[in-house]
């Protein structure tokens, strides 16, 4: 059994803190690094580690790559971190490409962490039961890194009742435990898929960032393992985070459920609209699986995260097989079988942390209306190729998965912009597509981050004075 | 009738470039490979007698190089290399006017007269696959693009008949007479129900009277291996970020992708004979075990094939897959490492092995980072159905199958169905 040091790591890998309804994201730009090493330093003591529900203000940061640049951080050893969180999520084409931030959802146009927008640094991610222990967390925050941080960009997440997202989905139900968690069943996830330092999926130590000792002379790393000691560990007991603020158009998504449900004569059919769309997403709105209950919403299955699709659902007559949730999180429908497929499964899961901004709206309404509203999407893995990055590209905008033919992701996939994408409905006798299907998802803003242990932070914070960055 | 004619052959050629001309092919072959469509060099569309074909230069270090040529290709060598020579004259012409012993001069054209100099100078570089493997057997280019437009044609003829009307009342055998009755009227009935060639049959004995004697033999090799896989050295796992991103930046532009890997053997004659053998071995379970259109597991590859080059000192691989880069060397590692342990830890830099097929591919992040460092940029790729994976091929010949044969069983009926 793996023992994790929790008093090293941020609690945000164990948590979401749905306790705590308020939050707050606020991006970063370091101006002065001096200074900024010297609030890290006092970060250090005051960020939310381990794995106890908090019922009061919590707060985590994570840094990007050109933050760890902007506070001094040598290039060689920005180089021992992951090719993908290095390169960051926009700067290649290839990326853009296969995340599907391509049309409007492209880095061009978003509202932070594009070409064009100011350098994301560091995010602080800021937790609280109620509005205005949120604002006098802020302002405390802002008053100690004044002069070192310059704010670039503010959301502030909302709670919808029934945790359910705008589209009016119960959301965030299947979640992988962390081996060795207090919440670790027998279908654990391996903590070194989600934490550096500890044994991932296949068995093996993630690869960890690392420096060399003559950096770390205050020695807050521990040696990297399977070095001579002459290399220290900076990833261990950090992982990484991958943040997309995704606007949601609510309003056309019901508009296109509408129109695919009205009945032979046209009319209007508001329970066969709810239908289509829990088909797309491959759950009912109060969160019931349609492998649980195929012809109608019934909440007593609400939280249920039990079931597979192999022996209950193989053609996907009951949950699409191009569904949202049997997309995301195959379980043991993969070829060849269900044994391998829960093998394969567990090597490509993420921790969602995301939460819902801007203000909700009712699915059928008629009035327009242009408020912004989505999720600030945040998730954790260790691997960012295998893990968000495959969900993404193999699973979301594949258009062969499951055998399919040109389907992609109905919710989160990036349709062709020209005539739309389609949509596979499995049914007797024969199958119905939904075609010209619109992109409801874009991608307005995102950057890879680095969550640092609390070693991780003090080695950053004691930068000073011994390197001088660029 | 293409169908009778066998199909889905390999054909690798290695041609010595000209010195100092290296970097200008491979500018000319980059500059054809990223403009398919559009090229008047070369009328890809045109080909008939294609699958796949790739040009790519292999350098060897000190300047030089080869031009590699892949192809997979239905009929005879000669008609195939004939039907290039039409389509892309003046493509092949100013490739192969690169290399070393091109009997034309560079203002000559191939005309219909000089097709069979040229021919016989590509086929002078051909070498022997050391192993091959093919996803669809028995299935021509053509035929796999005419199955594809059928079941198009299905699906389009369903998407109208749900846009008039509610078909739940439907019963499955009135839907299937529908359907034919469409492909009737729209004139591909006749070619949905062309007699097919079947799936070969699949059976491990013809691979294992054959192995394991011959395994048998190298026991002793083995045990001498087993000495020197002590003294292995892997590389470390570190990336070369602009090198990654040149591959990078040639992927997933459609739903195939493919590989050129390039790595040099271990030294010492007994690693070469004992990868010789592992590769021999891998052929037959090729051939007949794996010839349904899985490899060990993996669904995903149309073609592929190791060859060995430079009088075997390095292993050339070639792969044509569906889905991407990641998914593919996660399928190497979730389903097939063991073989492509057995095949790999005989060259340089590959992670630890523990007694030839343990270990090594397991280490996922090395493997990974070790692939990539030996993958080499292709420059000219082309696919003759870049739309369709391994498994639509098969699903829409089961489609096919279904409308040759009707399904005698209303379970058979809806099962059909289904399959659209």
């Amino acid at each position: 059994m793996i023992e994790l040091e929790t008093s090293d790591i941020q609690s945000l890998v164990f948590r979401g803190y749905r306790e705590t309804p308020c939050a707050r994201y606020v991006l970063l730009e370091i101006i002065d690094a001096s200074r900024a090493r010297t609030w890290l330093g006092r970060m250090a003591g005051t960020i939310t580690i381990g794995e106890s529900r908090r019922y009061e203000v919590t707060t985590n940061l994570a840094v990007t790559a050109r933050g760890l640049l902007a506070l001094g951080m040598p290039g060689p050893v920005l180089a021992t971190f992951s090719l993908e969180f290095h390169e960051g999520m926009s700067s290649k084409e290839h990326r853009s490409r296969i995340l599907g931030d391509t049309g409007e959802s492209a880095p061009m146009a978003w509202q932070w962490g594009g070409p064009g927008g100011a350098p994301v640094h560091l995010m602080l991610m800021v937790y609280a039961p109620d509005p205005a222990s949120l604002e006098q967390s802020l302002a405390r925050h802002r008053a100690e890194y004044a002069g070192a941080l310059r704010t670039t960009f503010v959301r502030d997440s909302i709670t919808l009742p029934g945790r359910r997202e705008h589209f009016g989905f119960a959301d965030g139900i299947a979640q992988p435990a962390i081996e060795g968690s207090s919440r670790a069943g027998p279908d654990a996830v391996r903590a070194g898929e989600f934490v550096l330092g500890y044994p991932n999926a296949y068995d093996k130590l993630p690869v960890s960032p690392s420096v060399p000792l003559t950096l770390d002379c205050e020695h807050h790393l521990l040696p990297l393992p399977g070095s001579d000691g002459s290399a220290r560990d900076l990833g261990r007991n950090g992982t990484y985070l991958v943040v997309r603020q995704l606007e949601q158009e609510v309003q056309a998504f019901w508009r296109a459920m509408t129109e695919y449900g009205r009945d032979p004569s046209g009319n209007f059919d508001r329970s066969e609209a709810i239908r289509l769309a829990a088909k797309c997403v491959g759950r009912w709105p109060s969160g019931a699986p349609l492998v649980s209950s195929p012809e109608r919403d019934n909440p007593a299955y609400a939280r249920e995260n039990a079931f597979l699709y192999a022996e209950t659902d193989p053609h996907g007559l009951a949950c699409p097989i191009g569904s949202h949730i049997r997309r995301t999180n195959p379980r043991d429908s993969l070829e060849p079988g269900p044994a391998e497929s829960l093998r394969v499964v567990d090597r490509h899961r993420i921790l969602r942390r995301g939460r819902s901004y801007g203000p909700p709206l009712e699915p059928f309404a008629q009035e327009n209306e242009k408020a912004e509203r989505g999720l600030f999407f945040i998730c954790i893995n260790a691997n960012i190729r295998r893990q968000f990055e495959f969900i993404q590209q193999t699973w979301s905008n594949n258009p062969k998965f499951g055998g399919l033919v040109e389907d992609k992701d109905p919710l989160i996939g990036d349709q062709p912009a020209q005539g739309g994408g389609t949509f596979t409905i499995p049914a007797a006798p024969v199958r119905r597509r939904l075609e010209g299907l619109a992109r409801f998802v874009r991608v307005r803003g995102g950057e890879y981050f680095f969550l640092p242990s609390v070693r991780a932070l003090r080695f950053l914070a004691a930068l000073e004075g011994r390197f001088r960055g660029p | 009738m293409t169908s009778a004619v066998p199909v889905g052959h390999a054909f690798t050629g290695l041609t010595k470039i000209v010195p100092g001309r290296v970097a200008a092919l491979a500018e000319y072959l980059t500059e054809v490979g990223t403009h398919i469509d559009t090229t008047p060099d070369f009328a890809f569309s045109q080909l008939k007698t294609v699958h796949f074909l790739r040009w790519v230069v292999l350098r060897d270090g000190e300047g030089g190089g080869w031009l590699a040529f892949e192809s997979n290709y239905d009929g005879a060598l000669d008609d195939h290399l004939g039907e290039l020579l039409r389509a892309g004259a003046t493509a092949i012409h100013r490739m192969y006017g690169a290399c070393v012993g091109y009997p034309l001069a560079p203002a000559n054209a191939i005309g219909p007269g000089e097709r069979a100099a040229v021919i016989a100078f590509i086929r002078q570089g051909a070498l022997p696959n050391a192993a091959f493997h093919v996803g669809v057997h028995n299935k021509s280019a053509e035929r796999i693009r005419c199955e594809a437009e059928i079941a198009a044609s299905i699906e389009r003829y369903v998407d109208a008949s749900c846009a008039a009307g509610d078909l739940a009342a439907i019963s499955p055998r009135e839907m299937y007479g529908r359907i034919v009755e469409h492909l009737r009227q729209s004139g591909l009935l006749a070619r949905a129900r062309e007699k097919q060639p079947g799936a070969p049959k699949s059976s491990l004995w013809p691979a294992i009277v054959r192995i394991v004697p011959a395994a048998l033999s190298l026991l002793p090799l083995l045990l001498v291996l087993f000495v020197q896989e002590r003294l292995d050295r892997q590389d470390d796992p570190t990336a070369d970020p602009p090198a990654i991103a040149q591959l990078a930046e040639r992927e997933d532009f459609q739903v195939q992708n493919q590989l050129t890997h390039l790595v040099d053997l271990k030294s010492g004659p007994l690693r070469r004979w004992w990868l010789r053998f592992v590769l021999w071995a891998i052929d037959l379970l090729a051939r007949f075990k794996f010839n349904r259109g899985a490899l060990g597991g993996i669904t995903t590859i149309h073609f592929a094939r190791w060859v060995f080059i430079d009088d075997h000192k390095r292993l050339l691989f070639f792969s044509n897959y569906d889905g991407s880069w990641e998914s593919y060397l996660g399928d190497f590692i979730d389903k097939a490492h063991g073989g492509l342990t057995a095949v790999w830890s005989n060259t340089l830099g590959f992670p630890k092995t523990w007694f030839f097929l343990g270990a090594g591919a397991t280490d996922e992040e090395r493997f990974k980072s070790w692939t990539r460092s030996h993958q080499v940029p292709t420059q000219l790729w082309y696919s003759a159905y870049p739309e369709l994976t391994v498994f639509n091929i098969q699903q829409n010949a089961r489609i096919c199958a279904g409308l040759a044969d009707e399904p005698s069983t209303p379970e058979g009926i809806l099962a059909w169905l289904q399959s659209l």
